[in-house]
C-alpha cells in the first residue's frame, strides 16, 4: 500500500483510500449540487484526521469540486449567475449575522447543543418533506398523462412573492420573481451556515427548488457556483487563522472529487428531476439518522477532541 | 508532574540501587535510528533498542512524547436523552504518545501497572483519566506491546536484550524519549533513557513552514490550485467529446 504524510495533519494515509472517499464525494457533488461537507467531514474523522484539519481541507478540496462540476454544468446551460449571485451576497451578509448569533449562543453555553438540534430538525424536515412530494409528482405523472392539464391554483405563497418590488426575469431558471427572495434566502441560509458551521448546500438546494421554484437540474449547477465562493472564502480563513488546512490531503480528496464531480454532472443528466430529489432526500434522511444516533446512544468514550465541523 | 514522575523513578532507582551491598550492574541501552525522518512516504517504522540489564530483572521499555496539555469536550446527556459535548475538561502534562514493550513472560498486567499509563497520571481525575487512556489507545497513540523484547544472552550478571517498537504513523516533530526499565517484581530497579528525535523533512517540512510562517498565502495558494484541477479535470473531460 502506498501511504502519505499529511504534514498539518500529522497522520499518515493510505493515498488510494482518500482518493476513493474524494471521488465518492464528488460524485454526490456533481449529481445534487451540494459540496459535500456533511459527508466528507465526519467520514475524514473517521480515518483519523483530526476534526478540525478534516473541516478546514474540506472546503480546499470542495474549492476544486465546485470549479469542476459548475464548469460542467455551465456546458449544460444549467447554471443561474445572476441566482447565483444574489444568492452568494445574502450569503455573505448572512455569514456575518450568523457569526454575532453564534457569540450570543456561546455565552448562554447552549450553542452546541442547539446546533446539533437544529440540525437534525432541518434535515429530517427537509429530507422528509422532498421525499414525501417527489414521490406524489412520480405518481401524478402516470395517470395525468392523457389528461388535459388542470389549470393550478395559485398558492397564497406564489401571490404574495407577485406583490414583491423588483421583479425580474431568470432566464436560466425559468422562472420570474423579486429580486429580493434570492437576497433574503441567501441571507437565512448564510446565518445557517454560520451556525452550524457547514457551506449550507443541504439546506440551500431545498430552498432553491420549493422557495424560489427552480427547476432541480439549474439547481444543481447554481448551487455549485454559491458553493464555490463560500469555500473559497473559508479556506482562506481557516489557513490564515487556525492555520487547519492540510494541503496534501486536500490535493488528494481534490484529484478524486473532481474526476467523482464529472460523472455526477452526467449522471445528473440522465436522471428525472423528481429522482434527484428522491435520492438527495434519501440522503440527507441518512445524514440526519446518524446525527440523531450520535445524541441519542451512549458514545464508547466520553470525551470527544475539540474542534467541531 | 511528568518531570515529578521522571525524578520519582529516578529516586526510587537510586535508593534501591544503593541499598544492597552488592551493586547490580547498570543498565545500558543503544538505541537505533535516533532519528525518524517524516518525509511523504513516512508511515510509521521501527525502532530497534539493544543493551543490558541486571541478571534477575526483566526489561520494560517505554517510548514517551513530550508532555502537553489537551483539552477536551465532555460527553454528558442533556435534557436526560441527548447526548452532548458539555463543558471542556483538560488533562495536564501528559505525553501525546507513550508506548510501552514488554518480553511477555511475567503474569502482569503491564497496562494497568504502576509502569504504564498511570506513571503520568498526575492530578487529573480518576473518570477523566480512564476515558483519557480509552480515547488515546482507540486512536493507537498509547499502547502496551507484549513480547516485543528478546534476551539475546547473559554474562557476568547481567543478560542482554533486543528489542523492537513500532512507532505509529501519526507522529508529530519534536524529541521523544526512550526509556528501557529494569524491573523485579513489578519495582524499578534501574534505567537508562535515550531522545528520539521526530523531524520532518522534504516536502511535508516545506508545507509545515508555510502553513505556519505564511498562513495568507498558503490559503491563497491552495484555493488557487483546487480551482486550476478543477479546470483541469474539465478541459481533460470535455476532450472527451459526446457532449450529452
Amino acid at each position: 500500500m502506498f501511504h502519505m504524510y499529511l504534514p498539518i495533519a500529522g497522520n499518515s494515509v493510505n493515498v488510494f483510500l482518500v482518493f476513493a472517499l474524494g471521488g465518492f464525494v464528488g460524485l454526490l457533488s456533481g449529481i445534487f449540487g451540494v459540496g459535500g461537507g456533511f459527508l466528507m467531514t465526519p467520514l475524514l474523522i473517521m480515518f483519523g484526521i483530526p476534526p478540525t484539519v478534516a473541516a478546514a481541507s474540506d472546503s480546499n478540496q470542495i474549492v476544486g469540486a465546485s470549479t469542476s462540476g459548475c464548469l460542467a454544468h455551465y456546458r449544460l446551460g444549467n447554471v443561474d449567475f445572476k441566482m447565483g449571485i444574489l444568492l452568494l451576497i445574502g450569503g455573505v451578509l448572512g455569514g456575518f449575522g450568523g457569526v454575532q448569533v453564534i457569540k450570543i449562543l456561546r455565552a448562554m453555553g447552549n450553542a452546541d447543543f442547539l446546533i446539533n438540534v437544529t440540525y437534525v430538525l432541518m434535515l429530517g424536515g427537509v429530507g422528509a418533506y422532498m421525499f414525501i412530494e417527489s414521490v406524489q409528482s412520480l405518481r401524478k405523472r402516470a395517470p395525468e398523462a392523457g389528461a388535459p392539464a388542470k389549470p393550478v391554483k395559485k398558492s397564497c405563497y406564489a401571490a404574495m412573492m407577485e406583490k414583491l418590488p423588483f421583479q425580474t426575469d431568470f432566464v436560466k431558471s425559468g422562472v420570474r420573481l423579486s429580486m429580493l427572495m434570492p437576497l433574503v434566502l441567501g441571507v437565512l441560509v448564510g446565518v445557517l451556515a454560520a451556525i452550524m458551521g457547514v457551506g449550507g448546500g443541504f439546506i440551500m438546494v431545498p430552498i432553491m427548488v420549493y422557495l424560489l421554484r427552480m427547476p432541480m437540474h439549474v439547481v444543481v449547477g447554481t448551487s455549485l457556483f454559491q458553493i464555490l465562493f463560500t469555500c473559497i472564502n473559508v479556506t482562506i480563513l481557516q489557513s490564515y487563522t487556525n492555520h487547519t488546512v492540510d494541503f496534501v490531503l486536500a490535493v488528494l480528496l481534490l484529484l478524486g472529487s473532481t474526476l467523482g464531480a464529472q460523472f455526477g454532472t452526467r449522471i445528473s443528466r440522465k436522471l428525472k428531476g423528481e429522482q434527484l430529489k428522491i435520492l438527495l432526500a434519501t440522503l440527507v434522511l441518512a445524514v440526519m439518522v446518524k446525527m440523531l444516533l450520535n445524541l441519542l446512544v451512549t458514545p464508547d468514550v466520553l470525551l470527544a477532541v475539540t474542534g467541531g465541523h | 508532574m511528568n518531570k515529578f514522575a521522571y525524578l520519582c523513578a529516578a529516586l526510587l532507582a537510586v535508593l534501591i540501587l544503593s541499598a544492597p551491598a552488592h551493586a547490580a550492574a547498570a543498565v545500558k541501552m543503544t538505541l537505533r535510528p535516533n532519528l525518524v525522518a517524516i518525509g511523504t512516504g513516512y508511515d510509521g517504522t521501527k525502532v530497534t533498542i539493544t543493551g543490558r540489564i541486571p541478571q534477575g530483572t526483566s526489561a520494560v521499555i517505554r517510548l514517551l512524547g513530550e508532555p502537553r496539555d489537551k483539552t477536551f469536550k465532555k460527553k454528558g446527556k442533556a435534557l436526560g436523552l441527548l447526548w452532548m459535548n458539555l463543558g471542556a475538561v483538560e488533562v495536564k502534562g501528559v505525553p501525546d504518545v507513550f508506548l510501552m514493550g514488554t518480553d511477555g513472560m511475567s503474569d502482569m498486567d503491564w497496562e494497568h501497572s504502576d509502569l504504564a499509563f498511570r506513571s503520568v497520571k498526575g492530578d487529573t481525575e480518576d473518570w477523566l483519566y480512564d476515558e483519557f487512556i480509552k480515547l488515546m489507545e482507540q486512536d493507537g497513540f498509547y499502547a502496551v506491546e507484549n513480547g516485543v523484547i528478546q534476551y539475546t544472552g547473559k554474562e557476568d550478571g547481567v543478560r542482554s536484550f533486543r528489542a523492537e517498537l513500532a512507532v505509529p504513523s501519526a507522529m508529530h516533530q519534536g524529541v521523544y524519549r526512550v526509556e528501557v526499565l529494569a524491573v523485579k517484581d513489578g519495582k524499578i530497579v534501574d534505567m537508562a533513557a535515550e531522545e528520539l528525535h521526530a523531524k520532518l523533512v522534504g516536502l511535508p517540512a516545506f508545507l509545515a513552514k508555510l502553513a505556519f510562517d505564511h498562513s495568507l498565502l498558503y490559503g491563497v495558494a491552495a484555493v488557487i490550485i483546487a480551482i486550476l484541477a478543477g479546470l483541469f479535470m474539465s478541459m481533460v473531460f470535455k476532450e472527451r467529446g459526446g457532449a450529452h
